[in-house]
């Protein structure tokens, strides 16, 4: 399996992914304290007459952790589609461009050629939120003063990257139905957001992968036991996905001219 | 090395194969040939385990292609018509990443054999197809399989790169794999077949080794071109004069295979004697789409 994560590693550094997700996520967990500590009050400032400062106070009266906390909202929105979008390709782009074709006839196993997969971007998209969310808790603790420790910042960062996991499995589920890169991006927005929403209508955001988010919003200094549930549905829908994919990447036919 | 009864395979309403029977012996360079669309890749897709047939029986390298699990559990070499590499890799790293192994002697002598040991650090998006071509080649022998299914490996190619790729092919004859390749150009078996067989509709319209296809086209043919069309009944007595072998009449032209060059003489008999204009008179030797008319007949 060297190769395979060999190649997958090249592919995430050559093809610029890492990069994408790195700097989108830093972007935004940069961006977010200097929007709420000096952009918004400005705007603001310029929409209120007489005593601005007690106008806009309690609209702009942040904390670290409200600060944090609205960094968070931004990586289920923007995060979840940038994810979907930069990864849309990952095996969808192998069946439609016959990619695959050679490493199947020389002997890959469709198992070690998805675990690969999974393995990179998934150990990327772990990384790359917690990095983003200790840039974040660094950057507002400078403007705002530290008000939370480390450790919850690890644990929600974590939690954050399970969930991402969530979507790389759907990505590559996507991918391999719909063979195509792009539909398949749309289908895993569709799910994450739909999943959500759905699961906070009707109040059992708990059982859903969701429940992840919900549990790195709270930024608690250690695990809940609540947490447990969320955990084993996301890694029990994770599973079912890539059972999902490796049975239909088994049936497939390939080397075909209409993908 | 491979043995084909009865091969059907079907795309929507279009019938891409129609009961192929087919049969390559072990040590044999055997050219698959036929028109586009014949039905060439669907068979070699199937006979490579990567699409499955609807009917038929499938032996490929003593393995029941219909019950197999994965492609790779063939243990063949296969060039698909169009290889896809990963752009962004080199050909040294594609053929270690094909290899599964890190480098080592194989991997430089597939380089050095297949003649990209100075390319061999060169991302892949910057080859060109002949050298694309030889990397596929590469790729199907990273196992060193005793059976190769090359697809159209030269028909893309220009002369000087088809030229590479048929020594690349007589090379693997010469160590001894066994060798099935497609192509439509009547050329490239001749140079390097042992057997050739005809796909037409997707089913086998003539299996000869190219001794026997050499014995048959090399009977002079001529083209004749009448000032103005010939009844089908002087046609159908002209076909009948001895030393002709077949007749094959298209729009302004019909052309006649002969046994040998004297049978001319008759011919220009006949023809004077029913006062048939002639046009143009001319002899040459047989091009594929002879041999896949001539089969049609022969079917």
């Amino acid at each position: 399996m060297k190769t395979e994560i060999l190649k997958e590693l090249r592919y995430a550094l050559r093809s610029g992914r890492i990069l994408i997700l790195f700097a989108s996520f830093m972007f935004f967990a940069l961006l977010t304290p200097v929007m709420l500590k000096i952009v918004i009050p400005m705007i603001l400032s310029g929409q209120f007459s007489g005593d601005v400062q007690q106008a806009i106070g309690g609209l702009t009266d942040m904390t670290q952790l409200d600060c944090i906390r609205n960094y968070m909202d931004d990586v289920l929105q923007i995060g979840t589609i940038i994810i979907a979008f930069t990864l849309c390709g990952l095996t969808a782009s192998e069946i439609r461009d016959n990619t695959w074709v050679l490493p199947i006839c020389a002997g890959k196993r469709f198992g070690r050629m998805i675990g690969a997969k999974l393995l990179v971007f998934g150990t990327l998209l772990i990384l790359v939120p917690i990095l983003a969310l200790l840039a974040d808790y660094g950057y507002s603790g400078i403007l705002y003063g530290f008000e939370i420790g480390f450790l919850p910042i690890l644990y929600g960062g974590l939690l954050q990257g399970i969930y991402m996991l969530f979507l790389l499995s759907c990505l590559m589920m996507w991918g391999v139905l719909l063979k195509r890169p792009i539909p398949a991006g749309f289908m895993t927005l569709a799910a994450a957001f739909g999943i959500h929403f759905i699961s906070s209508l009707l109040r059992f955001e708990e059982w859903t992968p969701s429940g992840l988010l919900a549990h790195a919003n709270r930024l608690t200094p250690t695990l809940d036991s609540a947490l447990l549930i969320p955990l084993v549905m996301t890694v029990l829908l994770i599973v079912f996905m890539l059972i999902l994919t490796l049975s239909r990447l088994k049936q497939m036919e390939w080397n075909t001219r209409n993908v | 090395m491979i043995k084909v009864t009865g091969l059907t395979k079907k795309f929507g309403a279009f019938q891409a194969l129609n009961g192929l029977d087919m049969q390559v012996k072990a040590g044999e360079v055997y050219g698959f040939i036929g028109q586009n669309g014949a039905g060439k890749t669907t068979a070699m897709n199937i006979l490579a385990g990567l699409s499955r047939p609807a009917q038929g029986e499938c032996t490929v390298n003593g393995k029941d292609v219909t019950k197999l699990t994965h492609p790779g559990d063939l243990n063949i070499g296969y060039l698909p018509e169009d290889p896809k590499f990963y752009p962004w890799m080199s050909a040294r790293e594609t053929l270690c990443y094909l290899s599964g192994a890190q480098g080592g002697n194989n991997i430089q002598e597939i380089l050095r054999w297949t003649g990209l040991s100075d390319v061999q650090n060169r991302r892949v998006g910057g080859f060109s197809r002949g050298m694309k071509q030889r990397l596929g080649i590469g790729a199907a022998l990273i196992r060193n399989p005793q059976l190769l299914i090359l697809d159209e490996p030269s028909s893309a190619l220009d002369p000087e790169g088809r030229s590479e790729v048929l020594s690349l092919i007589r090379d693997l004859k010469g160590i001894g794999k066994t060798i099935l390749f497609s192509t439509h150009i009547l050329d490239d078996v001749e140079r390097v077949c042992d057997t050739v067989g005809m796909i037409d509709n997707g089913k086998m319209m003539f299996e000869k080794t190219l001794a026997q296809l050499q014995k048959e086209y090399t009977q002079p043919m001529f083209d004749i071109t009448p000032a103005s069309p010939v009844k089908s009944g002087i046609l159908e007595l002209l076909e009948r004069l001895p030393g002709v072998v077949s007749l094959t009449n298209s729009e302004k032209t019909f052309t006649i295979k002969v046994t040998d060059n004297a049978v001319s003489v008759s011919v220009m008999r006949f023809l004077a004697e029913h006062e048939i204009i002639i046009e143009n008179f001319s002899q040459r030797k047989a091009r594929l789409e002879d041999l896949f008319l001539q089969g049609v007949n022969t079917k």
